[in-house]
């Protein structure tokens, strides 16, 4: 209980609070614009904590990544577009709220949510950060593989309108992560002697080309004349106590999950997110009502995306493993002020990294507070008619593929994506399923080749470990799941048309 | 286009794409070092079972559609195809020759021009012109100087 002992006088300074503020600000900025991200954010702002002291700083940076987790959903649900790769899941359920005139109702669900979550992260980050890495070390390759299948069974199964087109959609998904270098051996996979692809296609152009680029297809589908929003009131950030008591279980248990899976070096907040997505819409009484507009469908992924980002400084702190490209920035800025993490960071200066967790801590009440009453002024977007939203998003989801690695080849692959999926999502394929076995697949492969190389070719590995087998069992039951879930579903929609 | 015929298009599109790579990855080195699994595993894996995956797609298709007859709508197809033309020809000049705010500025009152169908002549073109700056001028504050992002 170590960090009950901490002088808070430390954190009551001037330098931190502008820190917190400043960070937030940012953070949300960030978060918000298509294809930067929380890392892009961090690293900018890296240069900038130079001269700070080194608690400041790291609260700082904690604070950008912290409300860029959270800004990612302002574009998700304002425009349809995921900020980040780990909103994408916010997308499902944000938009169609959004769209049906309560972009402020969305984003409440989504603030609350995010706010839950963080503190939660932040909770845990203070008491069990030791017995975490202990078990974050625990897990090696055959447990990530594992979870890997895991995270792709979830997105599959969450299609339930076409289940063939399901698959699919994941396999494509994981196609187009092999492109590129092979990790392990250096070889040239599916490049066809481009250079610009040697580097592997840019998730950033994949997500803005399905959802920005196909949504703005969509929307000149529509009358150019739409406003999504009518009423000036349905832009205040806010939801009632009623209805924050109907999501409370969903912010718990999907702060939970996302914490624990951010605990894991290498899965991170995108994986998280779907994880929680998909145990909310098992759990629901009405799963139906997934992907129109549903209040848990927002609230799952948020709560778990910012719970992963304390989860995520708990290897970084104690075992000076980064978890995230996020974390790895934020690794670099300990090392900037002379500090190294790892176990004896707790005996060598618990003032510093207690501060750092009470400080992440209040940084989750403010990015509430900020966000709550910066929110409504991205929400405002939706009151412009389509013929003028739909070029602005599309523009600036263009800016955010350059601007993520400054190379315009990205834009063309985000253009050319962006029509195959506006032809894809007509026709039921899963937009999710492709982006997260994008992102699930390099580490499935990469952690199924070490563990077969460890076990020298042999699966026993994944039989004799109890993690793996606890996995199995999960994947295993889930599948039950979602089969007795969509023969349900057949019984009703049989009985209902007898 | 029939929903049915667009599925069969593209499972064969999809198919043919899983084909290339099939026909691609069995180039690749099987394992390299002694390793059991080489570059060409999961790719070989992956592309089987998308073939494998679109056949049976295809017969799932056949059997759920038996009766239904139902249409793809695809409205205000020539403003996508504007505007997929627009873009990429914006993204080729910028490519090719610099000027980027010239370019995004053309490229941008061209969309808000043609999407605003509804005002008069004089008001399209007032807002289109308006818009586009301020759009330019968004991207210069936020992009380049606030994100230190080179265009």
């Amino acid at each position: 209980m170590d960090f009950l002992n901490f002088d808070f006088s430390l954190l009551a300074t001037w330098e931190v609070f502008f820190a917190i503020v400043l960070g937030t600000l940012y953070g949300l900025l960030i978060g918000a614009l298509p294809g930067l991200g929380s890392t892009v954010g961090i690293a900018l702002l890296l240069p900038v904590t130079y001269s700070m002291s080194p608690l400041a700083a790291i609260i700082m940076l904690a604070s950008v990544y912290q409300a860029g987790e959270y800004g990612g959903s302002i574009s998700s649900i304002v425009l349809g577009v995921p900020g980040t790769p780990s909103a994408t899941a916010t997308v499902l359920d944000g938009s169609p709220m959004a769209k049906q005139g309560k972009p402020g109702k969305a984003l409440g669900y989504s603030i609350t949510g995010a706010a839950i979550g963080g503190s939660i992260g932040a909770v845990i980050l203070l008491t069990l950060s030791i017995p975490l890495s202990t078990l974050a070390i625990s897990f090696a390759d055959p447990e990530f593989f594992l979870l890997g299948i895991l995270g792709l069974v979830c997105v599959a199964g969450l299609s339930s309108k076409d289940l063939p087109k399901s698959i699919i959609s994941v396999l494509l998904g994981l196609m187009l992560g092999m492109v590129g270098l092979d990790v392990a051996t250096g070889a040239a996979r599916f490049t066809y002697g481009s250079f610009a692809l040697m580097d592997g296609i840019s998730m950033v152009a994949l997500l803005i080309g399905m959802f920005a680029v196909a949504e703005v297809f969509n929307m000149l589908g529509e009358d150019s004349k739409t406003r999504y929003v009518t009423n000036v009131k349905n832009v205040k950030t806010k939801i009632s106590w009623k209805e924050f008591k109907g999501v409370r279980k969903t912010y718990l248990k999907s702060s939970l999950i996302g914490a624990f899976v951010g605990i894991l070096p290498g899965l991170g907040a995108g994986p998280a997110s779907w994880f929680a997505y998909t145990e909310a819409k098992r759990a629901s009484k009405n799963p139906e009502n997934f992907g129109k507009g549903e209040p848990d469908g927002i609230a799952a992924p948020e709560a778990a995306n910012n719970a992963a980002v304390g989860g995520a400084l708990v290897p970084l702190t104690t075992l000076g493993i980064p978890g995230s490209p996020a974390t790895a920035v934020i690794l670099g800025a300990f090392l900037i002020h002379g500090i190294t993490p790892g176990p004896n960071i707790f005996e060598n200066q618990p003032d510093l990294v207690y501060g750092i967790f009470w400080g992440f801590l209040f940084t989750a009440f403010a990015m509430y507070f900020i966000g709550k009453y910066t929110t409504s002024l991205f929400s405002r977007m939706l009151i412009m008619p389509a013929y003028m939203l739909s070029p602005i998003v599309l523009f600036i989801a263009i800016m955010g593929v350059y601007a993520s690695r400054i190379n315009l080849f990205d834009v063309w692959i985000a253009i050319a994506v962006g029509v195959a999926a506006y032809f894809l999502k007509k026709l039921d394929y899963s937009l999710p399923s492709i982006i997260l076995a994008f992102i699930l697949g390099p580490i499935i492969e990469e952690s199924l080749r070490r563990s077969l190389l460890l076990s020298g070719g042999s699966v026993d590995i994944f039989f004799t470990r109890n993690y793996s087998l606890m996995i199995m069992g999960i994947i295993g039951l889930l599948i039950i799941l979602m089969v007795l879930q969509a023969l349900k579903m057949n019984g009703n929609k049989k009985g209902s048309t007898d | 286009m029939s929903y049915k015929s667009a599925t069969y298009l593209s499972l064969l599109i999809i198919a043919s794409f899983g084909g290339l790579f099939l026909y691609t990855s069995l180039t690749f080195s099987r394992g390299v070092g002694g390793g059991p699994v080489g570059p060409s595993f999961f790719p070989i894996i992956a592309s089987s079972l998308l073939i494998g995956m679109c056949v049976l797609s295809a017969f799932s298709t056949m059997k759920k559609h038996k009766e239904k007859k139902e249409e793809i709508n695809i409205l205000n197809f020539r403003y996508i195809i504007f505007t997929v033309i627009t873009l990429s020809l914006f993204i080729f000049l910028w490519e090719s020759f610099g000027y980027f705010y010239l370019f995004a500025f053309v490229f941008l009152f061209g969309l808000f021009f043609v999407y605003n169908k509804n005002e008069i002549l004089k008001k399209r073109l007032i807002f289109a012109i308006g818009l586009s700056i301020i759009m330019n001028l968004f991207v210069y504050f936020v992009f380049e100087q606030m994100l230190n992002v080179i265009i």
